[in-house]
Parts: C-alpha cells; structure tokens; sequence
C-alpha cells in the first residue's frame, strides 16, 4: 500500500512538474525552415573557413532569429566570436552550447580554453558556484573552499545532461515502474521481488526528477558577461562602484530592469550592472 | 602506666644528649689538612682532605688554592662514634689536586669557623715531578732543560694549528692542519676542533690520523686533523686560535695499588688498580698570520664566476637524435682542486630555437653536477652550442677557460600533425600516458554538421501531446490498477462479491419471472419472485437461503431503511407465500403488483444499501 502511494504521489509531483505548453512558440509562424537553417549553417561555416567571421556571425545569428537552434549551432558561433575577439559572446555560444550538446569535448575545450583566456577557472565542467572571479587582494567576498566545492558532484554531473535526455529518463524510468508494477500484480510476484523492483525503480527516478530539479534551478537566470564592466552598490550612473566584471564571467541575474539588472556573483557578491552587460543563457 | 613510663624514656634521652653536649663541649676541636701523597708526578693527581674532628658546628667550605695547582672539591664526609661513652665527631672535606707543572708547592693554610672561633690548618707541602706517569707507555725522557726548568702540563699536551702556506689568492683552497700533541697522559673524549672566523670558508674536517712521532727527543701522540680553508676576504687575516675540548684522565695516586712499588707498579697492574679521573681541557692554539690576494684584472673573461683553483669539466647531450618538441638533455660535470661552492656551472640562460628549462645544479663527492633540458623549437637546429668554464689557476697564477661543443644534434619535423595540433583531453578521450609537448594554444575548429535543429524555447515536454500522452499513460495504469483490486476482491471477499452481483442476478431472476407471469401457472410465478427476493437478500445481506424470513430480513434492515421498505417486504413475502401456499388464483392485476412490489423493493435496497 505505501508503494502504490508513493507511486501515486510521483506521478503527481510529475504532473504539476510538466510546464504548461508554450503558446508562444507554437503560435510563432516565422520560423526558419531546416534547410533553410541549414543552407545558412553551410554559408556560415564557409565565411569562417574564409576567415571572413563577421560574416560567419551575422549568418548564424540569423538561424537563430529565425527560431532554430542547436548545439553545433552555438559552437561554431562561439568560434566565431572567439576569433573576432569578444571572449564573452563566445563563452556565451559556448555556454548556450553546454545546454544541448553538454559532453561535446571539443566544445569544452574550447570553453574552457576561452575561459583561460579570460583569466576565469578553466577546468572544463566546473559548477557555476566554481567559476567564482580571483579573490581579491582584501579577501573580501572570497569564497571559500567548501562552497566552491560544495555542489561540485551533482551540479557537474546534471550539467553533463541535457534537460531533454533528463525527461527522457524520467519517461523511461516511469514506464518501467508501471509495467514493473502491473507485472508484479497480475503475475502474482513475491512480496520481496516486487519492493525490491518497484523500490530500485522508485529510487531511480526520483534521483532523475532530482537532478532536473536541480539542473532548473543552478541554470535558471544564469548569464554570462559579454563586456567588461563595472557593478555598483545602486542602480545609479553616480553610485559608487562595487566591483569589476570580467568579460566572460558568469552571474545570475536577480533583477532585471529595463536599463539596470542585479547580479549575484558565483561567490555570492550582489552589484548592480547595466543591462547590456550580461546576457542570459 | 604507659604514660608513665614514655614520659622516663624521655627524661633519660634528654639526660644522655645533655651528657653528649657536655662530652662534645669538652673535646678539642681540631683542624688538619693532608695528601695522601706529597709526592707526585704531573699527569697524575692527589687526594687533599681537610678535617676537622670535635665539631660538627662548622659554616661554610673550606677553598683551598694554590698557584700550580688545580684543585676542585669533591665531596664532604662526616663520621660520628660513641665508643664507651666517648663521643666523637670527624667531618672531612676532600679535594683533587692535580698539578699543572713541577716543582715544589705549598697548599696554604685554609681557615673554617668551628663553634664560633676560627681554626687554621697547617700548610700541605707537595711535590711534583716530571717522572713518568706511567713507564710503560710512552715513556718521556726528560730533556737536558728539563732538570732546570719546571715543566709545565701545556707542555705535554698542546694544540698547534699549521697553514700550508701563508700567501694564497681569495678563495683560493688552503689546506690546514690542526695537531694534538699528547706526551705521557691519557687525553680521551677528544672534539673535533672548532674553528670560528671571519672572512674565511671552511670545509668540514676529514676524518682524523693519528701516529707518533719526535719533537725535541719527546715522542708526542699526535692526532692530526685536516682541512680547508677558502678566504673571502683580501689583506691580512689572523687565523686561529683554534680551540678543541677533550678531557685528561688524571691517575689518582691515591688509588694505588696495595702492593706499593715494584712489580706491581706496570702499566698491566696499574690499569687495574688505578683510578683515573676525567678533567675537562680546553686547548686553544696560536694564531697564524695569512696574507690573501685579490685575483688580477688583467686577461680576466668574461664569463668568469669566481672559481679559483684547478678544474676539469665535462659536458655530454643526449639524445643526438630527436623530434621538434621533445627534450634534449644537457649534463656538465665539473671537479677538481677549488671552492665548489664558488663554482657556478655554465647553464643556458636563452637560445635561439630552443625552448630552455631551469638547469639542476647539485654537489656530489667533490663534483660538481648540471642538468639542463633544452626543447628545440625548429627542424633547422643543427646542434646544441659549446659551453664554456672559467677559472683562475693560482699555481699558473692566470686564467683559464675550458670549453666544450658544439654538441651535433639531429632535430626532425614530427611524422604527423597529431603532436602539433592542440586537442582538449575529453575530446582526445582521457590523456595519454606521456603527453606530446605542446608548441601552441586554439580553439578546435568549427562542426560541419548542424545537428539537430530544435525550435528556440520549445520542449517536447512542454507540447500538448506529451501532456496528453502522459495522461494516458497514467489513466492506463490506473484502469489496470483498479481493475486488479476488483478481481481480488472479488475472488477473495464473498459477502462483497455476493453484494456486488446480487442487483444483477435478482434483474436475471425477475426477468425469468416476467416470462412467468403472462403463463397460467402463476404459483410458479410467485415461486419464482419469492426467490429472486429471496436470493437477492440472501446475497444483499450474505445470508444462506433458508436463514431468508421477515424476521431476519428485519432485524438487519431496521434501523438502515425505511419502515415502508420494511412493510413493502413483508407484503411481498406475504402474497407470495399466500398463492404458493394455498389454492387461491391470483387475478393477472395482482401478479403484475407483486412484480412491480418486487422490483420497487430491489431499487429501493439498492439505493440505500452500498
């Protein structure tokens, strides 16, 4: 009886957990088609073997107005602005990247050499917690070890997954413990064999739910600096500054206002940029 | 009684310590002074003790001393006896006397306070003499001086410091000798020697020699030990005095042995009988003037480092034969006669096309050792340049410059471009055991394929046949789900299983009396209608058939239906009862009423009853 509420109650959790369909995008009728997208891929990778990169840039920014993404997508764009020198745009490609083709190694080596180049950690996979700025000579907001190590283990392990695989897994893991469980009832399982099925499937997916969960969470209002700059302690041009920003560096964003945004820094320093300034994943 | 008798014991010991204060008051108080031995050799010692007999009120230490004479105390002794009533009382002081030359000594009068007044011993006359300490060792014949001339104990043991030469160049390497001279005493416990000086390098001391050898007709027990010295600083330097500890193993006359002089007096019998005391000595020899030149300007190279001396060097480079990229090893090892430590290998600092490492420089057994890694950067390398040492020989008094190389080495392009080519280690799949060295930084090319396009925003768990499909995928199991429960309960619950089918069975049983009804045999329809009521409460209320009356029927409704229901019922068994119990015939009016009777019962039941 306690599986089958637990059971019940997962599917509820899974449920409410399912977003509403997204009207907006179902309801956009300018979408690119694929070989359009593609036509303009090829185009875009010809001008960067032509070292021409503006050109590779505005052709595949043009993919993605159009409404089309994918990984490579925002790889090559990241090379791209990467040799045209805007070290943040390309950590930004880089990052957008992480989100579909997350095991990519070229894509992490690139990300993490862009990431060397902008004097930010470079190991390749790290937490957004890991990618705290230099400390700073005062010590001041420097992070310490444990809380950049804090969520090492789950939050590069869940970023080494997409959200669409995690769903697939949730899917799958769903479907076996129904088919577990019917089995179990109609073919009259021992009592042992069928918690012991029904209770490692149960573990398995919510570990799954959990870790999409998480992954929401650590990349929700996650965006990267695509300029250096300056964050004040108020959303004044005269207030006094707080801090530098690294172009490249990673924040979340708290607030965004139409021309200020509040960021939190990954060592939890909190400052007031101007809203070009960062970008979201 | 007992306390009696404590209280005599008391007054008898108060009257005996009376007695002995008397006594002791009444006994002279003395004071003496002896040696066991007036006459001595030097080398040896004597045993002074200082008595005083009568008292024991004495304040203070006697300190005796004497010029010549090395004296230290060595502990009290006190002696107390009553022999038939006397009282006596003795307290000593004993001393070592060990003379530091020969010739006649007087150890002066020493005063104490005794009961108050002050006494004073007579003086203690000693001699020494320069006679063997022990004639079976190293025997010391007096020198023709020697008869005149006391002889002094620095005389027969003494620290000589000796520099191979006085005139050397700075940080030139000077070989030193420190020797101990020892005649006809035992030295034990001997130090290395120290040597503390400014504006001179010292190596450590060699481990030391020792031999006999004749000074002056005296043979001396020489411990010899060596070292170098490297000056630091140009003009005039004092070396020295250098000092070593160790201590003499003075022989105690006093422990002589009981059979006196004669053929017990060797060395052999000595050695069991005697008893030697240990004396620190602090030997402390002369200076030694030194003169230390500056080394000349002229002809001096230029890449010379401040090695003074005679040296050697050898360079080696390995492999001979190599890719762009991989090390090339450089080894140089210089020895010789010099100051190692002045010796600064000729490491490379920058080459053209080479790619160069910080050298590891170390000293080993008087070598000094180079390791340099040099990486060649192009195929056009032909060979690693020569090196080159410089030194200033003081012997030739000039400089001189050994080289070494070129060294020939053979740089070939890689065979492929994998060592070139940057590659992150996840897309290499993990690093590989020796990694390549790698000669530059980029990014990895562009994909050539797109992959997978997706719509920006969209989520194929957001769309509406997902939702849909997981619906379903819910509603299925939960059919199944419900649908098993069903089934087990019903094979496992009979009463829920008999309620459940009872509206379906008694709709069964009053269709079959319908068709009955319109026959001419209408007690058969009323038998049919009394059971299908029968059976339907029977299975309604899980009772047998035959446990089926009013009464029961009754007792278990009461109080869940209406009472009309309840009267419906009775009237219902009543008529069927009545036709199929008695010969009346019912009009056709009356079997449809009992019918419609019957069927209102099950509907009402039904509803009131789950």
């Amino acid at each position: 009886m306690n599986i089958r509420i637990v059971i019940l109650f997962m599917f509820l959790v899974g449920g409410v957990a399912v977003p509403a369909v997204d009207d907006a995008v179902a309801a956009n009728s300018d979408l690119i088609s694929d070989a359009g997208a593609l036509s303009k891929f090829m185009t875009a990778a010809a001008a960067y073997r032509a070292e021409d990169y503006d050109k590779a840039v505005a052709a595949y920014e043009a993919i993605l107005r159009g409404g089309k993404e994918s990984g490579a997508l925002y790889y090559n764009l990241g090379n791209s602005y990467f040799k045209k020198g805007s070290l943040g745009k390309a950590i930004l490609n880089y990052e957008r990247a992480r989100r579909l083709i997350p095991r990519d190694g070229d894509l992490n080596f690139n990300l993490a050499y862009a990431r060397s180049k902008a004097n930010l950690p470079t190991v390749s996979g790290m937490s957004w917690a890991q990618l705290a700025p230099t400390p700073n000579k005062d010590g001041v907001g420097v992070p310490t070890p444990d809380a950049l190590g804090r969520d090492v283990g789950i939050d590069q392990r869940i970023r080494n997954w997409t959200d669409r695989e995690l769903v697939w897994m949730l899917c799958g893991f769903a479907l076996l413990l129904a088919a577990g469980h019917v089995s179990s009832l109609y073919g009259r399982w021992p009592r042992r064999a069928r918690r012991g099925v029904i209770g490692s499937l149960c573990v398995a997916w919510l570990i799954c739910a959990g870790g999409l969960a998480a992954k929401i969470s650590a990349e929700k209002d996650l965006a990267v600096a695509v300029a250096a700059g300056e964050a004040k302690f108020e959303p004044r041009e005269d207030a006094t500054a707080h801090f530098r920003v690294t172009e490249g560096e990673p924040a979340k964003i708290l607030e965004a206002g139409d021309s200020w945004a509040k960021i939190k820094r990954a060592d939890g320093v909190v400052g007031w940029v101007p809203g070009k300034i960062f970008e979201r994943f | 009684m007992a306390t009696v008798r404590y209280s005599r014991i008391f007054i008898a010991g108060v009257c005996l310590m009376t007695l002995a204060c008397v006594n002791v008051s009444a006994q002279d108080v003395q004071f003496t002074a002896e040696v066991d031995q007036n006459k001595i050799v030097l080398g040896a010692s004597a045993q002074l003790t200082l008595t005083v007999t009568g008292t024991q009120d004495v304040t203070g230490i006697p300190a005796p001393s004497a010029d010549g004479l090395d004296i230290r105390y060595l502990g009290p002794s006190t002696q107390i006896s009553i022999v038939n009533g006397q009282y006596s009382s003795r307290k000593s002081w004993i001393y070592s006397v060990m003379p530091l030359k020969t010739g006649h000594f007087t150890i002066p009068s020493v005063s104490i306070n005794a009961n108050g007044s002050s006494r004073a011993s007579d003086p203690v006359e000693i001699e020494v003499t320069d006679t063997p300490a022990n004639p079976g060792v190293a025997p010391v014949p007096s020198s023709p001086s020697s008869a005149e001339t006391d002889t002094s104990l620095t005389d027969k043991v003494f620290l000589v410091l000796r520099l191979s030469k006085d005139k050397v160049y700075v940080n030139e390497r000077l070989p030193i000798k420190i020797l101990l001279f020892v005649a006809g005493l035992s030295v034990a416990d001997v130090h290395f020697p120290e040597f503390k000086q400014a504006g001179v390098d010292m190596d450590k001391f060699d481990q030391p020699q020792q031999y006999d050898q004749m000074v002056n007709g005296i043979r001396y027990h020489t411990v010899e030990f060596n070292t170098n010295i490297y000056p630091t600083r140009i003009g005039e330097l004092t070396i020295g005095p250098v000092t070593l500890d160790c201590n003499l193993a003075a022989r105690s006359a006093s422990a002589r042995t009981p059979f006196g002089a004669g053929m017990f007096d060797d060395d052999f019998f000595n050695t069991f009988f005697d008893r030697y005391e240990k004396r620190p000595l602090a030997l402390r020899s002369k200076t030694s003037g030194l003169t230390v030149l500056p080394l000349p300007e002229e002809n001096k190279p230029a890449d010379f480092a401040g090695a003074v001396g005679q040296f050697n060097l050898d360079a080696s480079v390995g492999p001979a034969e190599v890719n762009v990229g991989d090390p090339v090893t450089v080894r140089m090892q210089i020895g010789g006669e010099g100051n190692l430590k002045m010796v600064q290998p000729p490491a490379f600092t920058g080459a053209d096309n080479f790619k160069v490492y910080d050298p590891q420089i170390k000293e080993e057994m008087g070598v000094k050792k180079l390791e340099q890694v040099l990486i060649p950067e192009s195929e056009h390398v032909t060979g690693i340049p020569a090196v080159q040492f410089s030194y200033f020989d003081p012997t030739l008094q000039r400089y001189q410059t050994l080289t070494k190389g070129p060294f020939p080495i053979t740089v070939r392009r890689p065979k492929s471009d994998a060592g070139l080519k940057v590659v992150g280690s996840a897309a290499a799949g993990g690093a590989p055991a020796s990694e390549p060295p790698v000669l530059g930084h980029d990014i990895v090319f562009i994909k050539e394929s797109p992959g997978t396009f997706y719509v920006i925003g969209e989520r194929f768990y957001r769309t509406l046949p997902f939702y849909l499909a997981v619906a379903l995928f819910l509603g299925a199991w939960t059919v199944l789900w419900i649908a098993y429960r069903r089934t087990r309960k019903m094979t496992t619950d009979v009463a829920y299983a008999r309620r459940l089918l009872a509206p379906k069975e008694a709709r069964r049983d009053l269709r079959e009396a319908k068709r009955l009804e319109g026959s001419q045999d209408t007690g058969k329809f009323y038998d049919a209608l009394f059971r299908t009521l029968q059976k339907y409460l029977g299975n309604k209320l899980h009772l047998s058939a035959g446990a089926v009356t009013f009464e029961t029927i009754r007792s278990r409704l009461s109080g869940r239906v209406d009472e009309k229901w309840l009267e419906e019922i009775r009237q219902a068994f009543d008529e069927c009862d009545a036709i199929r119990y008695a010969p009346a015939r019912p009009s056709a009016g009356s079997c449809a009423e009992s019918y419609a009777r019957v069927q209102r019962i099950i509907d009402a039941l039904e509803r009131s009853i789950s």
